[in-house]
């Protein structure tokens, strides 16, 4: 599944401008949209860059009118129009607008939540960026950042020269929402204004690592951040991302706001309370993977770890034809836990292939052949793997002839270094068999994020699930 | 620098016991040698004939030969015959000058090797010279005629192996005809470019020797490096691949060494140079192109160079100990991260 941030990049308007640029981004995203509608694309495409999700939110633009509200959206509207703020990032330098999202009054003195990624530059390059607000009435001020859960894509902020403001409650934990219960979104959609939109509670999105909420709504870039409202008025959770399928939008659980507002505030909301956060969401999602032995699926003669149905999705591809010499299928699957650092680098995911080869017609030395270049294909399709980036150092890999349980493959691991968090790294296994002259199993596995040893005991136990049944 | 040679004058004098001419008869007999004036690329700008010995040559006007010299310098040497009856050059003024074999003031003339006086370029022979068989071995004849045929022929055939090694889609003659029409226009423009050096050398471009030699290129260099990728994956050796450009290094300096000395016939040093220039070219080209790729999985090339599991030899690791090796990795990786971001950053929107 597609995940889309809705904060709001004004930079992306020039990209619009460009009316064969915006074809391809059209292009692109129904492209992306359909491969996750019909389950055709790997896993890997589901997790959107940053980028891609922006180009999304810009797309969605050009239809970015919403339903007409119901009389209780006009009434819920009216409610909250004191309790909602535009939240401003600008640079130091030249004041310029870099990015703007949504945010709610959550107390008297001007505490306000939002998403992480809203205010994310803030927090990586607080020297070059500020924040002000800017309320429905047009009255502004200067934004204090008090905390962030990069996990769920959550901020508290406090607006500077508030007091006695109105304010949202929470709708209580004891009082839980049902699957077809009408739900509200506000927000300010590309910058044009603040709105509301309506729509239906659909229950948590199923295969994800953190419980995150199915709004059938419309949410638009630039609503980041706003209140997802019950039909009380109460706050049932806070917009965070589209998925690029139509009115598919998701809300963090107000579970998640809570511990937010609960954690205390004497830990400095800089980048080292990101790598904190992220190592807790790295263990999260290790010990989630391999809570028990990674399940098994048989591929060919081969028998495969695909991970836990709970958690993964799984796509399958097959190219047997009856016209070729051989014949290859692949299963590819991906946990949702992508996790938003900033609008180039994303984290905290795992995704892994396996592809079963058969060739009988073409003999053990061309089909070492195709083995060999299927590799160098995956190995070759992104240069950028070989550069250290502003992230990650270059990586550093070993390989070896490794006899697992059943299969010999031949097998190297890759690591990377985060350079800015400590003690985590990017890691990758690929591995190909080669016992069987005119068959072969070959797997690959990324992880994004993890400490070196968790990395390894994942890499390990995906390796050792890999059998010939037959 | 060649190796000097004596010039003896007399050719038909009577002949001793030891098998030497007798001095004294070939005094008598012939006395005469020519004096060249040379340019600095040792074509010929004069060349005058003197029937006797001694002559004086230098730029002064009482020389028998009068040098036509910007140098202000009186220098003078003697051209004559010594003891033994070989031709010998010796300063008149007790100059010593640079000749062949080093600092002197009298040396034996080489007829190969030039000698400077008064800033001009001399060169003496004598009549009967005949010039010094070229010591550069040549493969022109073996290489042309049927060999071309036979040398183009195998390369097509071993493009069109290759070709079907990497056709898993059952055969396609345009990719056959394709692959065949990349080899020959790449060898033909090789051939070409060694033939007009060939022409500028000498008299004949031997264009089809270069041709041979080329097709024989491609032949060897597909042979050694299937040889040593296979040994690269049997013997599990992944060095021997990642440092696989020295071998194309390598080859094609031989190429060139082959091309420059055996065709177009150049000397021992010429070749050495273009056969060195062009290795350490492509070593640099290579190898920058592989430090910009470190770290990538192209570390683990034999991935993508296997051979079939019948062609393994070395053992594999087991679990424990290919992760017990990967543990380096951690120091490794943190320990690069003061390196610098480097190339084109692939965020798009990177706000660096």
């Amino acid at each position: 599944m597609n995940r889309v941030f809705l904060s709001f990049f004004p930079k992306l308007r020039r990209y619009k401008m460009s009316p064969s640029l915006l074809h391809f981004l059209v292009a692109t995203v129904a492209a992306v949209g359909c491969a996750a509608s019909f389950a055709q694309t790997p896993p890997s495409a589901s997790v959107a860059p940053p980028a891609a999700g922006s180009a999304a939110a810009s797309v969605n633009a050009a239809d970015a009118r919403l339903p007409p509200p119901s009389p209780t959206g006009q009434r819920l509207f009216d409610a909250a129009r004191d309790k909602l703020v535009q939240v401003r990032i600008l640079t130091r330098a030249g004041s310029s607008q870099a990015s703007v999202g949504s945010g709610f009054l959550i107390s008297p003195d001007g505490t306000t939540l939002t998403n992480y990624h809203v205010i994310s530059q803030l927090v990586l390059e607080p020297q070059r960026f500020r924040a002000e607000y800017v309320r429905v009435d047009g009255k502004r001020g200067e934004v204090a950042l008090l905390g962030f859960d990069v996990i769920h894509d959550l901020a508290i902020i406090r607006l500077e020269g508030i007091a006695n403001a109105a304010h949202f409650n929470l709708r209580d934990a004891s009082d839980p929402l049902r699957q077809g219960e009408k739900i509200f979104s506000l927000g300010n959609p590309l910058d044009l204004g603040f709105a509301i939109s309506e729509g239906t509670y659909n229950g948590l999105v199923e295969r994800r690592l953190y419980d995150t909420i199915h709004f059938t709504g419309a949410l638009n870039p630039g609503m980041s951040g706003g209140p997802g409202l019950d039909e009380q008025g109460r706050v049932i959770g806070v917009n965070v991302a589209g998925t690029g399928g139509e009115l598919a939008n998701l809300l963090v659980p107000i579970t998640y706001v809570r511990a937010l507002i609960a954690q205390p505030r004497d830990v400095l909301p800089d980048k080292k309370l990101i790598a904190a956060q992220l190592k807790v969401h790295q263990a999260t999602m290790i010990d989630a993977l391999l809570a028990r032995p990674l399940p098994k699926q048989a591929l060919g003669p081969a028998e495969v770890a695909v991970g836990d149905d709970k958690l993964l999705r799984c796509w399958g591809q097959s190219n047997a034809k009856p016209d070729k010499l051989y014949r290859s299928e692949s299963i590819s699957c991906s946990l949702q836990s992508s996790l938003f650092i900033n609008q180039s680098f994303t984290t905290g995911t795992v995704s892994w292939s396996h592809t079963y080869r058969t060739a009988e017609k073409l003999g053990a030395m061309r089909f070492s052949g195709w083995q060999s270049r299927s590799m160098s294909g995956t190995m070759f399709s992104g240069l950028s793997f070989a550069k250290p980036t502003r992230y990650l150092t270059r990586p550093h890999c070993t390989e070896d002839f490794v006899d697992g349980n059943g299969v010999s493959f031949r097998a190297s691991i890759c690591v990377k270094a985060h350079r800015e968090f400590d003690g985590l790294f990017d890691m990758n296994v690929s591995a190909t068999s080669v016992d069987r002259d005119t068959e072969g199993l070959s797997s690959a596995l990324d992880v994004k994020g993890v400490s070196f040893a968790n990395g390894n005991r994942l890499l390990r136990a995906f390796l050792e699930a890999s059998t010939w049944k037959k | 620098m060649e190796e000097v040679a004596h010039v003896v004058v007399a050719t038909d004098a009577p002949v001793t016991v030891s098998g030497e001419p007798k001095i004294g008869d070939q005094l008598a007999r012939d006395q005469g040698a020519f004096v060249e004036v040379l340019d600095k690329h040792d074509t010929v700008l004069h060349r005058i004939r003197y029937d006797r010995l001694p002559i004086t040559i230098g730029n002064t006007y009482r020389c028998d030969h009068v040098l036509d010299s910007d140098d202000t310098r009186a220098q003078t040497v003697l051209l004559a015959h010594d003891e033994s009856g070989a031709l010998s050059v010796q300063s008149t003024d007790h100059a010593r000058f640079w000749a062949p074999g080093g600092l002197t003031h009298r040396w034996s003339v080489n007829p190969d090797q030039a000698f400077v006086v008064a800033g001009e370029r001399l060169r003496v022979r004598t009549r009967d010279y005949v010039a010094t068989r070229s010591t550069a071995p040549s493969a022109i004849g073996w290489l042309g005629g049927w060999m071309t045929l036979a040398a183009v022929a195998a390369a097509l055939a071993v493009t069109a192996l290759q070709g079907w090694f990497a056709d898993i889609d059952g055969d396609r003659l345009s990719g056959y005809v394709t692959g065949a029409l990349g080899m020959v226009g790449v060898v033909s423009l090789w051939s070409s470019v060694w033939a007009i050096v060939s022409r500028l050398n000498g008299k004949s471009s031997h264009f089809l020797a270069h041709l041979s030699l080329a097709s024989l290129a491609v032949v060897a260099i597909a042979a050694v490096d299937f040889v040593f990728d296979s040994a690269a994956f049997s013997l599990n050796l992944p060095w021997l691949q990642r440092y696989g450009y020295l071998l194309l290094a390598l080859s094609l300096a031989v190429l060139v060494w082959c091309h420059t000395r055996y065709i177009v016939r150049a000397r021992l040093g010429s070749a050495l140079t273009a056969a060195f220039a062009v290795g350490l070219t492509v070593f640099v080209l290579q190898a920058t192109t592989y430090y910009n790729l470190r770290g990538n999985l192209s570390s683990s090339l034999t991935m993508t160079e296997m051979r079939p599991p019948g062609w393994r030899i070395a053992n594999g690791a087991s679990l424990d100990a290919f992760f017990a090796n990967g543990a380096s990795l951690e120091k490794r990786a943190e320990d690069s991260k003061p390196e610098k971001p480097d190339g084109l950053d692939l965020g798009m929107f990177s706000d660096e």
